[in-house]
């Protein structure tokens, strides 16, 4: 339910709308009445104005104008007196009067509205008090007993004043009343203006609120019906419909979580559809029992075909209906996998399985604990038939059996094999070794023979004073000595029968120097070579060749001087090997043909370089003595 | 200088001889030749040698090695070594911390006289 709970509250709620319309007519009704309340508090002021002003200055008025009269009587009263007594009642009872007029005007002075009323309450009050001294006159008069006169001032020039006062109080009275009047209209204006207004806010707030309740249900009925529309189409089955709505309100989210759980619903529905369709369709048999009693509440299709029953028949049946006897009855084999699942939760292993015909067959079954909501605690069974499996496996185990054994006996030939290879080889590598040490041997025996040839010589020439042959027998011993050379160095070599070019012939032609150098000759060697190995066939002439030139150059070039140069350069390229040997000392003479001379040195050079080297050989006779010896490098032998 | 006596301790006679020559030649007194390694040292118990040329294949049951072992130690006489196995030089190098002249066969007059020359 997390995704209905997911909706968002979006846009104005219902509460937020009923409220803002509540507080709208709430706002308008209370500027309508404190509109009302303000002009009716002007009604009432002008009311009490109307009642304390006008209304007590017109009464006051009568009042005072009442007493005035009385006062004009009494004074009729002074100038008729008898006696002294009705005259002094008179004038007391015009000075009572008096008093009260005063305090009648003074009531109009403090009530009367207005400069042009507080004007004529001065004229009438300065007029009423100028009728004092015409008063006192009269009674002065009376008192002197001059009545007649007293009676013409009191009805002459006494009327007069009251005359005049009466007038004025007429004035002051009228003024009153049209003020009053003047209240009178311009209350019952403004009460009119009062009922006006009110009626127009009544009105705005009437209509404000008839549109409103009108979008505000409209908008919530049509969410309404679309929801309740939505139910039906739900209820029937339509769980793809969707409710529209326009509205971003509760009913909204209403509609969102109902179009969410249709989908989830449908979801799981599609989801349950797809594992029965996959259930009905499964390659292996599938079963339900109940736990608390073992009996077969669902069995699928291929189960029930993989046990020859027809659909339903297996429903009810206790599930040891589908174990075959073995060792043991089928109820007990039930009881322990069934008691095995209840403790573990799972059990998985072959059983050997009895169809509705009675045929048996094995098949792998994987059991599993769950809880239904129908049928409570439920065992969910899958069965694959492995009569096929066990019966290949059992092939694979033969043929396994059959491979080690094949592989164990060929295993035994080749170690033989091996041993007998070894032995073999073994010999061959000892024999190899002796014959190698019988080459060395050799090689040793001829070094050593040379040597005494070479002690031969030198003892043979120890018995000659003649310089002549003595110098021809230290010649013998040279090429005795770099024919021993050959073996010395070929007894150093790896293979007994190559040896490398470069120290073979540095080494003799140093050893020359040596045997035929002096005290004070000094002639140096410029030696160079490329890595050249080369066969014994090879080696032993070019040894004697590089001797005799030596052996030449020592004798002949060099015959005033004490010093010199002998230059050797060996390259080879393309299978050629080119020896370029040279001296600077003063060269051939023309008188000498080097290849027919009368010394063996010569000759042998020639020789050994054409016929045992089957190579070429030129002499250049320019800045000493140049000697170019090219022969195939060995040639037959690939080294 | 005095003479210097020599002992030739070589089993190929004529090579023996050709060296008993040059060493005459050179000045030196050969007291005398033996072919074996027990004949070199019953010599050398007399008196009076000074350097001793060794070649190492001997007869007898001593090589020229083994010989010098013991001469060397019991008379502190000069050596110069003689093969054909120059292979042996290392051997022999790292086997005597002494000076000692060394010689591969074949050999001349010029090269020997190098030898003992080294050892002056």
């Amino acid at each position: 339910m997390k995704e209905t709970t997911a909706i968002k509250n979006e846009g104005l709620g219902i509460f937020a709308k009923l409220m803002s319309g509540f507080l709208l007519v709430l706002l308008l009704t209370g500027i309508g009445d404190y509109y009302s309340f303000t002009q009716m508090n002007r009604l009432s002021s002008l009311t009490t104005k109307i009642y304390n002003h006008p209304l007590q200055v017109t009464r006051a008025v009568l009042s005072a104008d009442t007493n005035i009269v009385k006062i004009h009587r009494s004074m009729k009263d002074v100038a008729l007196a008898r006696s002294d007594k009705e005259l002094e009642t008179a004038i007391s009872r015009v000075n009572d009067y008096e008093k009260i007029v005063y305090s009648y005007l003074e009531i109009v002075r403090k009530r009367i509205l207005g400069n042009e009323g507080a004007a004529l309450q001065k004229e009438t009050a300065q007029l009423f008090h100028d009728w004092k001294p015409i008063r006192d006159e009269v009674i002065a008069l009376t008192r002197r007993g001059n009545i007649e006169e007293a009676f013409a001032i009191t009805k002459g020039k006494g009327a007069d004043h009251v005359e005049k006062l009466n007038l004025k109080m007429e004035e002051l009275k009228n003024y009153a009343a049209e003020k009053a009047s003047g209240m009178l209209h311009d209350s019952q204006l403004t009460r009119v203006s009062v009922i006006r207004t009110t009626t127009v806010f009544i009105a705005l707030i009437v209509t404000v609120a008839i549109i409103f309740g009108f979008f505000f249900s409209r908008s919530v009925t049509n969410t309404i019906n679309s929801i309740i529309n939505g139910i039906q189409e739900f209820a029937k089955g339509n769980l793809e419909f969707e409710i529209k709505t326009e509205s971003k309100d509760e009913l909204s989210w209403i509609a969102k979580a109902l179009n969410k759980m249709a989908f989830q619903r449908k979801k799981i529905l599609d989801e349950l559809s797809l594992q029965s369709e996959i259930l009905k369709n499964m390659a292996e048999g599938v079963y339900l029992i109940k736990a608390e009693d073992g009996i077969i509440v669902h069995a699928n299709p291929k189960f029930e075909n993989m046990f020859g029953y027809n659909p339903g028949e297996l429903n009810g049946k206790h599930v040891s209906i589908v174990n075959a006897p073995t060792s043991k009855d089928p109820g007990a084999v039930t009881g322990e996998i069934m008691k095995e699942v209840s403790n573990s939760g799972a059990w998985s292993g072959e059983v050997r399985n009895i169809k509705k015909d009675g045929t048996t067959f094995w098949c792998n079954a994987n059991v599993s604990l769950f809880d239904h909501p129908t049928f409570g605690q439920v065992m969910i069974s899958v069965h694959t038939d492995v009569t096929k499996r066990k019966s290949l496996e059992k092939k694979i185990k033969d043929y396994q059996i059959n491979l080690e054994e094949t592989v164990k006996a060929r295993t035994v030939e080749l170690e033989k094999e091996i041993t007998e290879r070894k032995l073999v080889e073994e010999k061959i590598n000892a024999s190899l070794k002796e014959k190698e040490t019988l080459l060395l041997e050799i090689h040793h025996r001829v070094k050593n023979n040379m040597q005494v040839i070479s002690s031969l010589l030198k003892l043979q020439s120890n018995s000659f004073n003649d310089d002549k042959i003595k110098k021809a027998l230290l010649e013998s011993q040279n090429r005795v000595r770099a024919m021993a050379s050959v073996h010395k160095n070929l007894y150093k070599s790896n293979n007994l029968s190559s040896i490398n070019l470069l120290p073979f012939l540095k080494e003799l032609v140093e050893s020359i120097l040596v045997s035929y150098q002096t005290n004070s000759s000094k002639i140096a060697l410029e030696f160079k070579a490329d890595d050249i190995v080369i066969s014994i066939d090879q080696a032993t002439p070019i040894g004697l060749i590089v001797n005799e030139l030596v052996s030449n150059s020592l004798k002949y070039a060099f015959p005033d001087r004490h010093n010199g140069t002998i230059r050797i350069n060996i390259t080879h390229n393309n299978g050629e090997v080119h020896l370029h040997f040279s001296d600077d000392g003063i060269g051939m003479p023309q008188s000498i043909d080097w290849r027919d001379p009368d010394t063996l040195g010569l000759q042998l050079v020639a020789n050994l370089a054409e016929n045992q080297l089957h190579g070429s050989i030129k002499m250049e006779s320019n800045n000493g003595t140049h000697f170019i010896v090219i022969f195939e490098e060995n040639p037959g032998l690939k080294v | 200088m005095s003479q210097k006596s020599v002992l030739i301790v070589e089993d190929e006679i004529i090579t023996a001889m050709e060296i008993k020559s040059c060493l005459k030649n050179f000045g030196y007194k050969v007291i005398g030749i033996v072919d074996s390694g027990e004949n070199a040292i019953k010599r050398l118990a007399e008196n009076g040698i000074n350097l001793v040329l060794m070649d190492i294949n001997l007869k007898g049951s001593m090589d020229g090695i083994e010989t010098t072992e013991i001469i060397h130690s019991k008379y502190g006489v000069q050596i110069v070594f003689l093969t054909a196995f120059e292979e042996k030089e290392n051997a022999i190098r790292s086997r005597f911390s002494f000076p000692f002249g060394f010689l591969s066969k074949p050999f001349n007059e010029k090269e020997l006289k190098a030898a003992l020359d080294k050892l002056r």
